[in-house]
């Protein structure tokens, strides 16, 4: 190539494009090479370095659910035909892209209740942020109810993505500013919430046409086949994180956000949408389109910067919710609600913890030791770690105002009564070796 | 017409059970759990519709998707800017560990130092490549660190009791820059670029005012070229008060050749996505990074991951970063895919990683060579010149002008041959072009192949425009009517 190009080495190359004064300044202080068995043995080393329990062991949620990972799901996404495909920016050769991108709207929109479904975001916070423009860009107002128990790391990346628009961020039990009427874009509401906590659309519903707003959801998609679809209830934006979907936990990413809306809204929906369309010679196939909504075309005005969206985790999700189909998601569904159902029942009758909240839940609960620290809590959990049992999230660890004497616990099916009965032997031993004199109560 | 997943349901089929079900009673014969904590009106009324078929169904069904995609693993992919580079099996296997896929993220940081020390690695070798100090593995790809980039920006001049509003951006830049800066609030200046192809300095300069919080390049730009003027540009903006954002998208271009931090940037972002190859996915996920000055360190998002001097990895929240940005997502990072990129970049070592920038601009140099000495006379020209660096662009207006065939039809046309059009219609400054970035993974044999396959659908065009403009022909497909898509559309299956 370099005697195509007239050159005597790459050198010479190099000189004529870049100045001499623009090159590195010196060599890259990084370390030689390794081979590939090198690279697979100093990478295991470090997984290994990682705390992991056995599955039936792990009641971690928060918005990272211990869901059980079928093995077709990891097996179609590792086909090079799909992970290593671009964009499809030509369709004719990225069907196989294309058309999943159609079956995951599909299935989403059964899901959700809503009739449009973009192909993919980022994450669930992320995603919920662009559903709070949608409801600014159209309303025209920039003040946002949040109802309580959105999770936290959701409620931040909210503020931060809205700080710039002057978009106030507001709880929703706020009647209103220096006598103001509350003039909302949009409620947003979290069911199941961060504590498990399952709410009734329909009254959000309600709440938010009393004030002219728009009703933002943000969901679970395995809490969708059980509980009312959001969109169904009345919510006009779904959005949320498809993690639970088949995907690995994989220390929290990726994941990936979906956004699903009404067809007033299709298009202020941003991200990658799939339709169909067809061939002159009619045949039927699947392109991106309304196009001229995003960054490529419409650039300082495009509704959202979003390029790159997570389209092969949106792929893991298709694979999984066909593989398991609507019995196997309600079983899914069904088995952690009732292991949850139980779990809490078993807490409360054998242990001095107390469920924190009375409202139905779904999947996960907090509980607390009535008159306990948070080092308290530190400590049992510690105990319980040491017993190879994860057993829940401190809630002061998360920053979560007045529930220093909290747990929030998550349940799956992958955890079997054995498992749960296990857990709840633990915890009252590890609660008693901790010295804790049990003092009742229920908020 | 690909089938649907759907088109092979069929009503009670029976789906594995990949976990036992809790049952709803209880051996002492008490009522199902599900009764007490879930109401019936919290539940759905009638079931989503979703496929109803076997594990082999769903095996056969996305396998023959699959054979419906073309992909780097089955042919040369050159898209311009996306560095559509190889990627290294042994990434996917290191990720698959047990010990990174089943980690929660908030598990204690005691827990979990494996992982935040892949992250620590990581962000030393990219803040060792882009010559700068502090490094956030918090973006999910590159726009979501540009739109991060301009919020750290902003950060910074509100401490200094400043408010600006304007972004200086190249004509050329990839759409996500204005976007971005939208996404920050702000309003997009666009600078024109010269004859040249470089940011005309003059424009530049008359642009720059106390009301420009920052200028943002892409090195090389998107007609390939490393803008001689950098310094000068970044000193510009620098006495200006304003900061230096790069787009690092191009970074493959620069890897063993030059360094972002020594250039003048304040912040870079990185997609590693491109040019720490993880995979591409269709679309995602990626991961992108971006690297800062020390001065911008303070307002990084939310978390930060930190080592501390006995070597223990911690992850710094809210309370410990006062002037951080906030959160802009969710939990860490897209983990997985910083495993793929340490991988790649553990794989190819200092010696590996300083001539991916090197070869990478010899097989763009060598491309374009052969294209422009051997296209037909009138179909393509190269209105840089030949100084490309890792991607090049062509114009392809003299063919319109002559016989009616326009980018699109040629690129069309290529499909027939096998291999993946370049990047059409991007930078929006060239006319009819084609922006090509081979990558340094593709071989000799492969690129001349590819330049064989380009060069003969020009002749084509000449010789035979309605062929190629009525292409494909052996694609499953043929082109689709975008238009009547986008006017009716039809985003899911009806049942």
């Amino acid at each position: 190539m370099l005697s195509a190009l007239g050159m005597p080495d790459i050198e010479a190359l190099i000189s004529t494009r870049v100045p001499d004064s623009d090159r590195l300044a010196a060599e890259y202080a990084l370390p030689a090479a390794l081979p590939e068995a090198d690279v697979a043995s100093f990478l295991a080393a470090l997984a290994e370095r990682n705390l992991v329990v056995d599955q039936a062991d792990d009641y971690l949620g928060a918005g990272c659910y211990n869901h059980y990972v079928p093995a077709v799901v990891r097996s179609v996404i590792s086909d090079g035909s799909f992970s290593t495909a671009y964009t499809p920016y030509q369709p004719e050769v990225s069907q196989g892209t294309l058309t999943t991108a159609f079956e995951f709207q599909t299935m989403m929109s059964e899901l959700t209740g809503c009739p449009v479904v973009n192909s993919s975001m980022y994450d669930g916070a992320s995603s919920l942020a662009e559903a709070m423009f949608m409801a600014v860009r159209q309303t025209g107002r920039k003040q946002v109810m949040v109802c309580d128990g959105l999770h936290p790391e959701y409620l931040e990346t909210l503020r931060t993505y809205a700080l710039p628009h002057g978009i106030s961020l507001d709880p929703s039990n706020a009647t209103g500013t220096s006598g103001a009427a509350l003039e909302p874009a949009a409620f947003i509401l979290q069911s199941p919430d961060f504590f498990g906590r399952i709410h009734d659309i329909g009254a959000a519903r309600e709440r938010a046409s009393g004030y002219g707003a728009l009703l933002v959801v943000a969901s679970d998609p395995i809490s969708m086949a059980l509980l009312q679809a959001p969109g169904s209830a009345g919510a006009d934006i779904v959005a949320g994180d498809g993690g639970s979907l088949g995907l690995s936990r994989s220390f929290g990413g990726p994941s990936f956000g979906y956004l699903a809306c009404s067809q007033a809204l299709m298009r202020q929906m941003p991200g990658r949408i799939c339709g169909r369309a067809g061939d002159a010679s009619g045949r039927i196939g699947y392109v991106f389109t309304l196009q001229a909504r995003e960054q490529h075309i419409r650039r300082e005005r495009a509704s959202s910067n979003i390029c790159s969206n997570h389209q092969l985790a949106a792929l893991g999700a298709t694979v999984y919710m066909s593989a398991l189909g609507a019995d196997g998601m309600r079983d899914v569904a069904e088995s952690s609600a009732r292991a949850a159902a139980y779990l809490l029942q078993a807490i409360e009758a054998r242990t001095p913890w107390r469920r924190a909240f009375k409202a139905p839940f779904f999947r996960e609960f907090a509980i607390r030791l009535p008159g306990a620290s948070a080092p308290d809590i530190a400590r049992v959990t510690a105990v319980m770690r040491q017993n190879g049992i994860l057993c829940g999230i401190p809630l002061a660890r998360l920053g979560v105002s007045g529930l220093d004497d909290s747990l929030l616990v998550s349940v799956t099916e992958v955890h079997p009564r054995e498992s749960l009965d296990r857990y709840v032997d633990s915890l009252a031993a590890a609660t008693s070796a901790c010295g804790y004199l049990p003092d009742g109560g229920e908020r | 017409m690909p089938e649907l997943i759907f088109d092979a349901s069929r009503p009670g089929r029976p789906s594995p059970s990949y976990t036992h079900s809790f049952p709803a009673s209880t051996p002492e014969g008490a009522s199902d759990p599900l009764d007490e904590t879930i109401p019936r009106e919290l539940r759905r009324e009638a079931p989503p519709i979703l496929p109803s078929v076997s594990e082999l169904d769903v095996v056969r069904h996305f396998n023959g998707l699959s054979r419906m995609n073309m992909s780097v693993d089955s042919a040369m992919y050159p898209l311009g800017s996306c560095t559509m580079k190889y990627n290294p099996r042994i990434a996917d296997e290191v990720a698959s560990a047990p010990g990174f896929t089943r980690v929660h993220p908030l598990q204690e940081d005691a827990d979990v130092q494996g992982c935040l020390e892949v992250m620590m690695l990581l962000q030393d070798a990219l803040a060792e490549l882009t010559g700068l100090d502090a490094v956030t593995l918090t973006p999910a790809a590159g726009a979501h660190g540009e739109l991060m980039g301009l919020l750290i920006i902003r950060a910074l001049l509100a401490s200094r009791d400043e408010s600006r509003h304007k972004v200086l951006v190249p004509d050329s830049a990839h759409g996500t820059n204005p976007a971005s800066v939208s996404g920050a609030g702000w309003t997009t200046v666009t600078v024109p670029s010269g004859q040249d192809g470089c940011v005309d300095l003059d424009a530049f300069s008359s642009a720059l005012d106390r009301d420009v919080a920052a200028i943002m390049l892409t090195v090389p730009n998107t007609h390939g070229l490393f803008e001689p003027a950098l310094r000068t540009l970044a000193d510009m903006a620098h006495a200006n008060g304003s900061l230096v954002y790069w787009d690092g998208a191009n970074m493959n271009a620069l890897l063993g050749i030059a360094s972002p931090g020594e250039l003048g940037a304040d912040l870079c972002h990185l997609n590693l996505h491109k040019t720490f190859a993880t995979p591409h996915g269709g679309g995602g996920p990626g991961a992108g990074a971006l690297c800062v000055s020390s001065e911008l360190e303070p307002f990084l998002p939310v978390p930060r991951v930190i080592r501390d001097h006995d070597g223990f990895v911690r992850r710094l929240h809210g309370a410990d970063l006062p002037f951080s940005i906030g959160r802009m997502r969710g939990f860490s990072g897209n983990f997985a895919n910083l495993v793929r990129a340490l991988s790649y970049i553990l794989g190819l070592g200092k010696e590996g990683i300083s001539r991916v920038g090197p070869d990478a601009m010899l097989s763009a140099a060598y491309m374009l060579r052969r294209l422009v000495s051997e296209a037909p006379a009138g179909t393509m020209s190269a209105p840089f010149g030949e100084s490309c660096m890792h991607e090049f662009v062509v114009s392809l207006s003299g063919l319109k002008e002559s016989r009616g065939v326009r980018a699109l039809d040629v690129a069309k046309r290529l499909l027939d041959h096998g291999v993946h059009p370049p990047t059409v219609y991007f930078p929006l400054t060239v006319p009819e072009d084609l922006l090509l970035e081979p990558t340094e993974t593709e071989s000799l044999a492969t690129m001349d192949a590819y330049a064989d396959a380009l060069l003969s659908v020009l002749s084509e065009a000449v010789s035979d425009p309605e062929t190629v403009m009525s292409a494909p022909h052996s694609t499953a497909i043929g082109r689709l009517d975008e238009t009547a898509a986008a006017r009716n559309p039809i985003v899911r299956e009806q049942f």
